[in-house]
């Protein structure tokens, strides 16, 4: 083979991984160095395979070549990692949510057969993957795109913005998501599958169950429903926001109050299952979830009262010197 | 640290317009053997970072080449360099010669 020809296909492998930009010119470069190379050993005589091969050997692999001359080597890099996985978790968990809530209403619209069945897995796991492609796809666009400016970012950075190493404020994507997904799950049965008479109903189905629920508990239903979307919307709030705000804290306070104050309402008020016999084994979720609100209220307290006092402390701190 | 003195070594190189080949032969015969797949991207990098210049000449054989040559900024960063260089190896050297 002419060593033109090995030239030529060491310069494409090369030119093959490189960014457009300057792909021209850096071929065009290596060409010209693979020659004074093979020059400098043959004195301008055409070479023999064995010395071309030698000297592209010395250049180094094609790909590790192209990787020295700014071949981009990630999709999506170190500095937007951690945020793309914050992103990612939360937006597959919000489409697992919206689907199972999907499942739920359409198996409440019609009873579900296995062929059904099939096709919804399937449906959520393309959703899930979809999704999943579509954060990948706009990460690896800011990638491309901007990456002078997250550099940036990290050159400006000032130690005097770390947060507390052991951190409650910090909310946490993944118990938002479960929450999102339980709260919902459960406004659908209580909104949609209850029916006027406290039974499961199947719209549009010809069955329906018997009575659950008493007269008295269904007209608790408007309540819970705002209270459970008040907590889903607060949850929200507070992964975007980033942190438990003093606000945020206060405003969850007050929700778990206010779930107080209806749990014991339910609790001492008349039965709430159709049927007496069921009746105890209610009021005991109903005791559970008041015990949680009241947990969580404390909780709430103490962090609140916590960092107050540490951000107090830091100020007092600071005025010693 | 390797890449530091490299950079150091071309800009110094560079003070009259080379072309890859003859940078490696240069500092080749200066005892800095460098392979191909460092240096020569190294080049590019520098001309990236406005340290170095560089244009296509023909050469003798009909043949572009592509020339570098040291910019003022390149300059400023080679003397700021040399300075650096000399106090570390300053230090190093008595902190050998102790151990000796």
């Amino acid at each position: 083979m002419l060593s033109q020809q090995w030239i030529d296909r060491y310069v494409a492998e090369v030119g093959r991984m490189l960014p457009e930009r300057n792909r021209a010119d850096v071929e065009k470069e290596i060409g010209s160095l693979l020659h004074d190379a093979l020059d400098a050993q043959t004195a301008g005589a055409e070479p023999t395979d064995e010395q071309v091969v030698a000297i592209l050997r010395q250049f180094g692999s094609p790909r590790e070549m192209a990787m020295r001359y700014g071949a981009s080597q990630y999709l999506i890099g170190p500095l937007l990692y951690p945020t793309f996985m914050t992103i990612l978790r939360l937006v597959v968990g919000i489409v697992l949510a919206v689907s199972l809530f999907g499942v739920v209403l359409s198996i409440a619209q019609s009873p579900p057969r296995l062929e059904d069945a099939w096709a919804m897995v399937g449906g959520i796991v393309s959703s899930i993957v979809q999704a999943a492609a579509w954060v990948v796809l706009v990460f690896a666009l800011v990638e491309r795109l901007n990456l002078r400016e997250l550099e940036k970012i990290d050159t400006t950075w000032d130690p005097r913005s770390l947060p507390p190493a052991e951190n409650h404020d910090r909310v946490s994507a993944f118990e938002t998501i479960v929450t999102v997904i339980f709260t919902t799950a459960f406004l659908v049965f209580l909104n949609v599958i209850l029916d006027a008479q406290g039974r499961i109903a199947v719209e549009g189905g010809d069955w329906t169950s018997m009575e659950i629920f008493s007269a008295e508990f269904l007209r608790y239903i408007p309540w819970l429903t705002a209270l459970l979307a008040a907590e889903m919307v607060l949850a929200v709030a507070a992964l975007i926001r980033g942190r438990w705000t003093t606000l945020l804290r206060l405003l969850n306070i007050a929700l778990n109050l206010a779930g107080i104050a209806l749990a014991t309402l339910m609790l001492t008020g008349p039965s709430l299952a159709a049927s007496e016999a069921f009746d105890p084994a209610f009021r005991i979720v109903v005791a559970i979830v008041l015990v949680a609100n009241a947990v969580e209220a404390v909780q709430q307290m103490y962090r609140l009262w916590r960092s107050r006092s540490r951000s107090g402390a830091a100020v007092a701190s600071q005025s010693v010197f | 640290m390797r890449r530091g003195l490299l950079t150091l070594a071309v800009l110094a190189e560079c003070g009259v317009a080379q072309y890859g080949y003859s940078l490696k032969q240069g500092l080749s015969q200066r005892g800095l053997e460098i392979n191909e797949g460092t240096l020569y991207p190294l080049l590019r990098r520098l001309e990236e970072q406005g340290l170095l210049t560089s244009q296509w000449q023909l050469a003798d054989e009909s043949r572009p080449r592509r020339y570098y040559l040291i910019s003022p900024q390149g300059q400023a960063a080679l003397e700021h360099l040399s300075v650096e260089w000399r106090r570390l190896s300053r230090a190093l050297d008595e902190l050998l010669t102790l151990e000796e």
